[in-house]
């Protein structure tokens, strides 16, 4: 016999309330278990909100006005080769634009 | 979510300035890979995880640049993540720099402060060069 011609508990609620506390556990576990295993200083991946929250709070970036930092860094061309460029190397004359961001 | 919802603002700003002004990607850490709690999705659907070597670096950055149709020159991190640590610039950031290597404009991390950000570099590039009429209209 097919299970869905079984007789309905007699008061169908109450299986949909055992679900849902049993779903809200789980995610409140996972997250309590999550939190307590991440180091609190960087984001590991957070949503854009969480990292907006923190750039007010701790920015350790270059202020306008302020030297940008020196760097050597890979750069790619379109056949994907790499040479090393240095800050110094990519001011050339004009002004400079830097777009952090990754893939995801 | 992600960088990918800026990076349109982002190229078209370099399209109207790239007669003035050198616009670079820096790539440094992934923001949201499938080992995070929140992985995101990318456009070609594959899973990104954190490049380990520098050589899988490049190679993410090749997908990368394949999937947003990237115009932009890549600047790509070191292993250690230096560039981005001394920017503050984790996971999505915008500066503009003077020719003699002063910060000009910088945005607040994230991708709101990014968004926001854009209007104010292209109104900085506005102050010292004209605007290309062509893309005015």
């Amino acid at each position: 016999m097919p299970w869905y011609t079984t007789t309905p508990p007699t008061r169908p609620g109450s299986l949909f309330t055992l679900t849902a506390a049993a779903a809200l556990g789980w995610i409140s576990l996972t997250g309590a278990a999550w939190a307590e295993s991440t180091p609190k200083t960087l984001p590991p991946g957070c949503f854009a909100d969480c990292a907006d929250g923190l750039s007010s709070e701790n920015d350790r970036g270059p202020a306008a006005g302020s030297p940008a930092p020196a760097f050597e860094a890979w750069l790619l061309d379109a056949d994907g080769h790499a040479e090393s460029r240095s800050l110094a190397d990519l001011l050339d004359g004009r002004p400079v634009i830097l777009a952090f961001g990754s893939y995801t | 979510m992600g960088f990918r919802s800026q990076f349109e603002g982002l190229t078209q700003l370099a399209e109207r300035w790239r007669f003035a002004a050198d616009f670079y990607m820096v790539y440094s850490r992934e923001a949201f890979p499938a080992e995070s709690p929140w992985p995101a999705p990318v456009p070609d659907a594959q899973p990104v995880e954190s490049p380990e070597t520098l050589e899988e670096r490049f190679q993410l950055v090749e997908r990368f640049k394949e999937s947003f149709g990237s115009p932009l020159p890549f600047l790509v991190d070191g292993l250690d993540d230096r560039m981005v640590a001394d920017y503050d610039a984790y996971p999505f950031r915008l500066y503009a720099l003077t020719p003699e290597g002063q910060v000009a404009v910088t945005s607040d991390k994230g991708a709101a402060g990014f968004k926001a950000t854009l209007g104010r570099v292209d109104a900085w590039l506005g102050g010292r060069f004209d605007r290309p009429e062509s893309l005015d209209r």
